[in-house]
């Protein structure tokens, strides 16, 4: 019945478990929301999944389970979708997790090009070199109430300049 | 703090965001907080603690499904050891049910989104085939169409396409509901595109998206089977 290459699931996990929190990592930003999405992710494809397929339909069953939890989990949070799984995006050629890790920080990177050296200093500081707001506030000088104004306006920037540049990009 | 900025803090000390209904403008600065985040160095490693946990709880859920199989215990001897078929066996469950259940999933659309008193009579609403004369006719092995595959056929007097999904299969007709061009597949998201006015279909037939002016029905339903085997779909001969 079987054709004889199904290696079970545990390598389907093993083989799919990384790349999987990361692609999830991506969209939600936080370590407590990836691990229960990712583990939704396995449980649900595992209940369902031939686990003798080949590997590229492997992968394309849980990307496209990994964009039904994400949609569902921001239904639930937020009540509308922050981001979304691009599905036409991961079945092109694969990037191995170097390529896809640079794409993201080039993006962060063009985001905050586009904002005033003061605002692109607290964002730099606070998301990418994880300086508390105190150390953000001491780094630039500035009063800790002044560090937290200054990142406030700063994202709401950042997030005008994101759309400008999707836009470009479309 | 307004709840972009609590929303910012509980990003940047990895705790578990608080829900909230956001609005445009305050998702639009979530999304730019996670793409900032997600970009500092080493912050999408997994733990390993973690990914080994998971491997156990999987393990645990996969043994369960094992033993409570009552069709695996009753043809087999208990003590060959086996790996866990995650819904492997596919008895010949006919996507009535599936097919119902997509039919079902539309009524309730309809009658959510409906408003006036004639509305059922005008909106468009899905059929299933039921040609005179039919028959089940083969399309494929069953093992050649795996979980979340779909797969094209062309039997002459019905093309369709027919997917296996987590609840069984479905099939549907491949021909557009506007003016009856051959639909195309698009591999990586399992819609339906029409080449000729644009509109594209789900696979449970309903539509997705289109730009004409009239009413578009959705892709009509093809009752599929699985027997011996085989995927079966019940058309005229």
């Amino acid at each position: 019945m079987s054709n004889g290459v199904d290696t079970g699931w545990e390598t389907v996990y093993r083989d799919n478990a990384d790349w999987i929190y990361r692609l999830v990592f991506a969209k939600v930003g936080n370590k407590p929301d990836a691990e229960d999405l990712t583990a939704e992710v396995f449980l649900a494809a595992f209940g369902s999944m031939r686990t003798s397929a080949e590997p590229p339909q492997i992968r394309a069953y849980l990307a496209a389970t990994a964009r039904t939890v994400l949609a569902g989990h921001w239904r639930r949070t937020f009540g509308r979708q922050i981001n979304e799984i691009d599905l036409i995006a991961l079945a092109e050629p694969r990037a191995d997790d170097i390529a896809d890790t640079e794409r993201t920080a080039k993006r962060a990177d063009l985001i905050i090009a586009e904002l005033p050296e003061r605002y692109r200093r607290i964002l730099q500081l606070r998301f990418l070199d994880a300086y508390s707001l105190k150390e953000a506030a001491a780094e630039l000088g500035v009063t800790v109430g002044n560090a937290k104004v200054l990142q406030h306006r700063a994202l709401r920037l950042a997030a005008q300049a994101a759309h400008r540049l999707q836009e470009g990009s479309a | 703090m307004n709840r972009v900025d609590r929303y910012s803090e509980e990003l940047l000390d990895q705790r578990r965001p608080q829900p909230f209904r956001a609005t445009e403008a305050e998702a639009a600065q979530l999304r730019t907080a996670i793409d900032l985040i997600a970009a500092r160095p080493g912050a999408a490693d997994p733990d390993p603690d973690f990914l080994a946990a998971l491997e156990q709880r999987l393990a645990g859920a996969a043994s369960e499904a094992q033993s409570t199989d009552p069709a695996d215990s009753a043809d087999e001897p208990a003590s060959l050891p086996r790996q866990p078929r995650f819904g492997r066996r596919r008895l010949a469950i006919t996507a009535a049910v599936a097919a119902g259940a997509a039919a079902g999933a539309v009524a309730v659309d309809r009658l959510v989104g409906a408003t006036g008193q004639n509305e059922e009579e005008t909106e468009p609403t899905q059929e299933t085939l039921h040609p005179d004369g039919a028959q089940w006719q083969t399309v494929l092995a069953s093992e050649n169409l795996p979980e979340g595959g779909v797969h094209e056929f062309d039997l002459g007097s019905v093309a369709g396409f027919v997917q296996r999904t987590a609840t069984g299969l479905r099939a549907v007709s491949a021909v557009c509901t506007h003016q009856g061009c051959r639909l195309q597949l698009r591999p990586a998201t399992h819609q339906l595109a029409c080449p000729c006015h644009d509109a594209v279909f789900a696979m449970s037939g309903e539509i997705v998206h289109y730009q004409l002016s009239v009413e578009l029905a959705p892709l009509p339903l093809i009752e599929v089977r699985e027997s011996e085997g085989a995927v079966q779909v019940f058309v005229p001969r």
